[in-house]
């Protein structure tokens, strides 16, 4: 600290556990002391106050005694002279604001004042929407902003968290110095796939505010989440930060510690202040200190440059009209790349030489019709994409072709056909991986601002939005993005690449053909290779850094919990980089062909997860059934009553038959810990042959969440009838019929589900 | 158009400014207004013949926020005292956390 | 000023005085007598009546035979065991009281930090959970008991140390199994015809100053924070001008705290205070001296009166009611002094009697009672009292850094630690640190070496703990107020100026130098900085040293892997042999070196050269003075300025 920010920040402080202390006595006054409070869609009560003193508030009546810790943590402001030490007390201080923001924020919660909703004088450009579940309203004059982030979403971003592609998070706090450096912050963070979470206000304007009547898309689909537009807010920012290492680090309520080096030394996060700092941001920001992120302002503050408390310096000023650069895009973009440094973040930007932004937090875009210039595929015309190996001479790399007219010769708001050719060559190379990065393509060409692309091979379906075209993109770039990302991401398999665009019509139908007698081929590969057909599985450690005894291993027949690791990718992902996170494991003496134990297997999981997993089967979730760290699509969990088990997914969010919503579900599930009957799974696990092979598979699933059921229905249908049971679908409960053990069972009945007549799990 | 400031320490963060701001501006003849929260300040710019300092004034103690008036703060205990934090929340810790070396062993792998 | 051998211009003053009335000071002493030229470089033996035998000249042996090489080193490792003893049966003496106070019968005192004697309990393998404190406390003080006559074994804090150290004693064989074991071992070796080899008398003397530092001491200090409390910060000043000219001013001087507490108490009881207003005194002024003044300092936040060379000077201020003191560095001379004035010279241990002194004996089982009686008579000597010359010198001080709170200043309740500390090291904001501690010595300059080597240090980024008459000299020179920021390097003062600490850390008494001890170790394994004690960038140094417990605390600093210099003169310079030994031979052994110089300036040298070597073994970046300063407030309050006048 400094004496000045420490005087700020416990004044700060004081002068907020204070107001949580009148606001609560007012509240119970007003509303009573069993009035529940609830952030949106989680298990964790008030996160950072359960984080951080394992007090789970529920209702008003649990607050007084969170006042109480905040109050012990109060200090003396400096003195002028011959003052005390203050970094500790600041600090301390900080956690204080920390609880009496939250506190508030519960309170606001009961009152129905959170989310809150956003109104502004000011013109809001039409577009700017939210997408978050609690979206209400878009464009006119406001909405209502997204509050905390739920559980659903924190899971959902969490492989991506744990693998290093979403580095971290920025907390904006407060409002720039213009419209345009605004946009201009959140693009360059958004490039660099950071999340970006918006809150507090100047003189009552909010970056939220600017970023609206620019036409931002703000919601988690864009990295953008505005939570509110006062500083109160940004404590759903160390919510976050405090749920992900509930979530994902297997630690406890109460684990204040852990939590608060769990974030320093894994979430990069940073606090951006934009504007004038007040009592408020200085005392949130010392609170922020003490999870290791630092606070980096755009105005003259005292700075703290040395280390320990953060990785790197703990405040930085960096007054914006200072910062060097011709215009006010470049002093944001130094602002930016400033953070980064501070934070210590390790980015790899990958320059895709295109006339639009890129980056993964463009990946969520939609390109609505009435903002399209032109789609590819969908209802009207055809469009695939294919990628093959060839023989290294034949490919010239970096050249990207061509064939036929480009999308100018379409009106706007039209549609052609396009087929997308990709031919790599590398010593490393195998037919395998094909698929593999193939696959890619999805996310390479989504990472571009104002593209969209939905599908694979060929129902894909690509819209180019008109603000993109008006910026020169055209069909090349489709080529240029690919011949730069697979270099980057995988220069270790891919020496040499290039790309052929068609949309010659005579061409797509030659190389159509090609193509699908290729996926045919793929598809009876992948139908070939079973367990039994190889000789080793890998692992998948990739989550350690998360979840530090946890460890995953994948079989040609069990695809990772994630759902975005198989088999074929792990094995991509050793050749890439061999001593990564992906190590064959060779099967070794199969001890239990039916549960699934290999002496190897154990061997390895072992070790991997430091001794605290001695064995595990690969086919029971009834007797050592595989950890999981924290971001599984899917939850099943025995249902005894039933004889058979549920799966719910993580998109739902309503109540299951075990008593427990998904969220909840996740703590049993989660942090590396085999507790026999729970398990979290990859959702295409649920037709694999292997499917809980020794407990009777798929026909034990007696409830799963509806929108399993109708995303992969086709899928779901082939393996019922595959188990000898082609209506087992129907006969499966799900929310939208039972969410209660009493309302399931007279449906299975009903049905004459087979589970029950199956052998007793017990 | 004139201007006015006033210092008003009760706005001492920006949850606060909204409140005063909205106070403010709906007082016919106040043409625009700077509520800075960090320096607990704001800066009114008003129609003098249409209205005077003694009603923003006024409208600003009402909204809660009087002019040059303090927030009451409690005060909490320096270190040495038996009911500060120091003895009541504080540990003794003399060595070196094991948690901190192995949290920060190797963590995330680029 | 140069006519007295001080920097203190409070003493100056007081010394004038003494000199136009021809009082007797110790140093207007030490211009008289002498040192004795052949004890003073450990050349004298008079270990038996066939002697004393003086090893000079021709004589390169004595009666018996024995060379200066041994009866330099048997010497010194009584020096060792005396300094041991002091320390020890000050750390007994606080383990009986918490005794006492553990079966409910030391009056007036409490178990005051609850979490301090969990702390001590955990070492110490004692079970918490669901008993009481007076439970838990009964066996932390059966348990520190056991360490004085533990016969083998070791002693428990032992644990404490790093594992690279405590293999390195355990390979030597100098882990220390009981202090008194240690110590009568030690006066049975050097007793005449035993231990005659140099080197392995001085290997014995590393194992008594261990059962020193990680023991008696180490006791004294968790205990004295387990009765009186964990320091935390506090400010106040210091210096002769903090008596009062109109109120009763009692100054403590020795070094346990069982009586100083209490006697903080006793001046704080109203009845008292205005008994005091009835002798037509405005209130009770208490003031400290020596170590029993660091202890109330520490913990209370009452004014030290002056270091060492003080105590005969605040009686010559005429304005001192009583000087009530108990063991160690009390001079015989304050008895007669005291005649001089109306002072009242009060003892109160049955362990030091001074003749011509009050006795008023401290029992520990009425202690409240008994310090209200050795207040009430301080207070009927206010009338008594005659002319006054207060020197109106002082300065400002910010003392009470336990090791505790300098964990918990790093980081808080939720994330203290030592990272930021170390990480200042490595980064070379810190250059590294050094401990500045011991005593007063009539035969140099008071506090040069001291205010000299501190300023010095700070200015070269290097940050310093003092202790002791050390810690009071440096205050009473501003060196321990976060005002002297000014004149600190940049880094570290970037460093002190995010934590809000002055760059000298004053961490108490001296036998809270064991607390050195753990924050050198928790510096050791926070990572960084090497595995151990004698891989950090660090040195210990006591300039002034005057009495064995400086000895004995050098030397236990030596064994636990620090690189000790003291000034003065060398105990041991009459053999080349035991010089040796105890540099080139002690470094090889345990790391640690202790060498003898007289010449602040050279100290300074070596220690900034030391701590050089020492961040290059580590493969740090060299320090360079320019790099940092570019945090703080400054820039802030510029800024506020330029607002403020455009507005």
């Amino acid at each position: 600290m400094s004496r000045y920010i420490a005087t700020r920040a416990i004044r700060g402080a004081t002068a907020l556990v204070y107001e949580a202390e009148q606001l609560l006595n007012k509240a119970l006054k007003e509303l009573g002391p069993d009035t529940p409070v609830q952030f949106t869609n989680t298990a964790y009560y008030l996160p950072v106050i359960l984080g951080l003193t394992g007090i789970e508030v529920s209702k008003l009546g649990d607050m007084p005694k969170v006042l109480e810790r905040a109050k012990a943590l109060l200090h003396p402001i400096p003195k002028d002279q011959v003052w005390l030490p203050y970094l500790g007390e600041t600090l301390d201080s900080g956690i204080a604001t920390l609880f009496a923001a939250e506190l508030i924020e519960g309170i606001r919660f009961a009152y129905g004042e959170q989310p809150e909703k956003i109104t502004w004088g000011g013109k809001i450009a039409k577009g700017g929407s939210f997408t978050s579940p609690e979206f209400e309203g878009e464009g006119g004059n406001g909405g209502t902003l997204n509050g905390p982030i739920d559980d659903i979403q924190l899971r959902a971003w969490g492989i991506q968290l744990v693998d290093g592609r979403m580095p971290g998070f920025a907390a904006i706090v407060g409002c720039a110095k213009s419209n345009e450096v605004a946009v201009e912050i959140v693009r360059q963070l958004q490039q660099r796939n950071i999340l970006v979470f918006l809150s507090g206000n100047v003189n009552g304007r909010s970056i939220i505010h600017q970023l609206m009547e620019e036409g931002v898309e703000l919601g988690y689909d864009t990295y953008t989440v505005p939570f509110g537009t006062d500083t109160l807010s940004a404590i759903y920012a160390l919510g976050f930060a405090t749920r992900s290492a509930l979530t994902f680090g297997g630690m406890k309520g109460g684990m204040a510690r852990d939590i608060l080096l769990y974030n320093k030394y894994r979430v990069f996060a940073f606090v951006l202040a934009l504007g004038e700092v007040d009592d408020l941001k200085y005392a949130a920001a010392a609170g922020a200190i003490n999870y290791g992120f630092p606070v980096i302002a755009d105005t003259v503050i005292p700075q703290i440059l040395p280390t320990g408390i953060t990785s790197y310096e703990h405040v930085i000023s960096m007054p914006f009209d200072e910062i060097p650069g011709e215009n006010d895009l470049e002093r944001a973009k130094r602002l930016v790349q400033r953070c980064i440094e501070v934070r210590g973040v390790k980015i790899k930007v990958t320059e895709v030489p295109i006339p639009v932004p890129y980056g993964s937090a463009f990946e969520g875009e939609r390109v609505r019709r009435e903002d399209m210039r032109i789609e590819f595929g969908g209802k009207k015309t055809r469009c695939f994409e294919y990628l093959r190996m060839a023989d290294f001479d034949a490919v010239e790399d970096g050249k990207v072709t061509v064939v036929g007219p480009g999308i100018e010769t379409v009106p706007e708001g039209g549609a052609m056909d396009m087929g997308i050719v990709v031919e790599v060559a590398g010593r490393k190379m195998q037919e395998d991986f094909e698929p593999v990065l193939e696959r890619q393509i999805h996310y390479f060409i989504n990472g571009a601002s104002g593209i969209q692309h939905i599908g694979q091979r060929d129902i894909a379906w690509i819209r180019i939005s008109k603000a993109a075209a008006e910026k020169g993109f055209n069909l090349e770039h489709f080529g240029k993005i690919l011949v730069a990302r697979f270099h980057a991401d995988f220069g270790a398999i891919v020496d040499k690449i290039q790309v052929t665009i068609y949309t010659d019509p005579k061409k797509i139908e030659e190389w159509l053909a090609k193509a699908r007698e290729a996926y045919n081929y793929r598809n009876q590969r992948l139908a070939d290779m079973t367990d039994e057909s190889v000789e080793e599985f890998y692992s998948c450690t990739l989550c350690q850094s998360f979840a530090p005894n946890h460890v995953c291993v994948v079989s040609p027949e069990r695809l990772g919990l994630c759902g975005a690791y198989n088999w074929l990718d792990c094995k991509a992902s050793y050749q890439i980089n061999p001593t990564g996170p992906n190590q064959p494991i060779p099967k070794g003496k199969c001890l239990d062909p039916v549960k699934g134990y290999f002496d190897k297997v154990n061997e390895f999981v072992q070790s991997a997860s430091h001794g605290s997993v001695q064995q595990v089967s690969m086919y029971s979730i009834m007797e050592n059934p595989m950890t999981a760290c924290g971001c599984f699509e899917a939850i099943m969990m025995v249902v005894p009553e039933a004889n058979g088990f549920m799966v719910v997914s993580r998109e739902d969010p309503s109540m299951t038959p075990a008593g427990m919503t998904f969220s909840t579900l996740a703590g049993v599930a989660g942090g590396g810990l085999q507790t026999p009957g729970v398990m979290g799974v990859g959702k295409y696990f649920l037709v694999s042959r292997k499917f809980i092979a020794a407990d009777g598979g798929l026909k034990r699933i007696v409830w799963m969440s509806s929108i399993l059921k109708e995303t992969m229905a086709e899928e779901l249908k082939a393996a019922a009838a595959r188990e000898g049971d082609p209506d087992l679908l129907d006969k499966i409960a799900d929310e939208r019929v039972a969410t209660t053990v009493d309302e399931m069972l007279p449906f299975l009945e009903e049905k004459g589900h087979p589970a029950l007549t199956m052998p007793p799990l017990f | 158009m004139e201007h006015v400031e006033f210092s008003v320490p009760r706005m001492w963060a920006d949850h606060h400014v909204p409140i005063v701001r909205k106070a403010l501006l709906g007082i016919p003849g106040v043409e625009d207004v700077y509520a800075s929260s960090a320096w607990k300040t704001v800066r009114i710019t008003y129609d003098p013949a249409r209205v005077n300092p003694n009603t923003l004034e006024k409208a600003l103690a009402d909204a809660g926020y009087p002019v040059g008036v303090e927030l009451e703060l409690p005060t909490y205990p320096e270190q040495t005292k038996d009911n500060a934090m120091w003895y009541t929340v504080a540990g003794r810790m003399t060595e070196t956390n094991l948690a901190d070396l192995k949290m920060s062993g190797d963590h995330r792998k680029y | 000023m140069t006519e007295f051998k001080t920097i203190d211009p409070a003493a100056v003053e007081m010394l004038k005085i003494a000199a136009e009335e021809n009082i007797s000071t110790a140093f207007s002493r030490a211009e008289e007598v002498k040192p004795c030229p052949i004890g003073e470089t450990g050349a004298c033996c008079k270990i038996c009546f066939m002697g004393p035998c003086r090893l000079v000249g021709k004589t390169t042996r004595g009666v018996c035979g024995a060379d200066v090489h041994t009866v330099a080193a048997r010497n010194f490792a009584r020096m060792v065991a005396g300094g041991a003893s002091a320390h020890s049966d000050h750390g007994r003496d606080l383990a009986m009281t918490l005794l006492h106070v553990a079966k409910g019968e030391g009056q007036g005192y409490r178990i005051r930090d609850v979490a301090k004697l969990h702390a001590v309990a955990r070492y110490m393998g004692i079970p918490t959970d669901g008993r009481t404190k007076e439970e838990i406390a009964l066996d932390v003080a059966t348990e520190a008991l056991a360490n004085f006559g533990r016969q083998t074994g070791q002693v428990t804090y032992v644990t404490r140390a790093t594992k690279k150290r405590q293999e390195i004693w355990k390979k030597l064989g100098i882990v220390p199994r009981g202090v008194d074991r240690e110590v009568v071992e030690t006066l049975h070796r050097t007793h005449e015809g035993v231990d005659l080899d140099p080197e392995n008398i001085l290997r014995h003397a590393l194992r008594t100053s261990l059962a020193d530092g990680w023991g008696g001491s180490m006791l004294a200090t968790d205990i004295g924070d387990i009765l009186f409390g964990t320091p935390a910060p506090i400010s106040t000043e210091i210096n002769l001008g903090v008596l009062k000219e109109d109120e009763v001013n009692i100054i403590v001087h020795g070094h346990e705290p069982t009586l100083s507490e209490m006697i903080v108490a006793a001046a704080q009881d109203p009845e008292l205070i205005a008994y005091a207003n009835s002798k037509g005194a405005k209130g009770i002024n208490l003031a400290g001296i020596c170590c029993t003044g660091n202890e109330i300092l520490m913990r209370h936040g009452i004014s030290p009166a002056g270091n060492f060379l003080h105590q005969e000077l605040a009686i010559i201020t005429g304005a001192v009611e009583a000087m009530i003191v108990d063991v160690q560095c009390i001079m015989q001379a304050l008895a007669s002094l005291a005649e001089n004035y109306h002072t009242k010279l009060i003892t109160t241990s049955p362990k030091a009697k001074i003749p011509g002194a009050t006795h008023i004996e401290f029992d520990e089982s009425r202690a409240l009672d008994s310090a209200k009686a050795i207040v009430r008579a301080a207070i009927d000597n206010y009338p008594n009292r005659g002319k006054t010359r207060i020197p109106p010198i002082k300065n400002r001080l910010v003392a009470g850094f336990s090791h505790e709170y300098l964990n918990y200043m790093q980081g808080g309740v939720y994330r203290g630690s030592f990272r930021p500390l170390n990480d200042a090291i490595v980064q070379g904001r810190i250059r590294g640190a050094a401990g500045v501690v011991g005593c007063n010595n009539a035969r140099v300059p008071q506090d040069e070496g001291i205010y000299n080597l501190v300023k010095e240090f700070v200015a070269n980024d290097v940050l310093v703990v003092v202790t002791g008459c050390a810690a009071t000299g440096s205050a009473k020179y501003g060196l321990l107020s976060p005002e002297i920021w000014a004149a600190t390097g940049k880094g570290l003062r970037e460093v002190c100026e995010a934590v809000g600490v002055p760059p000298v850390l004053h961490l108490g008494s001296c036998v809270d130098n064991s607390r050195i001890l753990t924050v050198l170790t928790q510096m050791a394994t926070e990572g960084g900085l090497g595995q151990d004690i004698d891989d950090l960038p660090a040195v210990g140094i006591c300039p002034e040293y005057m009495c064995e417990k400086a000895i004995a605390i050098g030397t236990y600093f030596v064994a636990s892997g620090a690189y000790v210099l003291f000034g003065v003169h060398s105990p041991v310079s009459a053999s080349d042999v035991v010089t040796r030994l105890m540099t080139e031979g002690w470094e090889s052994q345990v790391g640690g070196k202790l060498e003898f110089e007289p010449d602040w300036r050279k100290i300074l040298e070596k220690s900034l050269a030391h701590i050089d070597k020492k961040r290059e073994k580590l493969g740090l970046v060299a320090w360079d003075p320019d790099r940092f300063g570019k945090s703080g407030d400054a820039v802030m309050m510029e800024y506020l300025k330029t607002v403020s006048a455009s507005k």
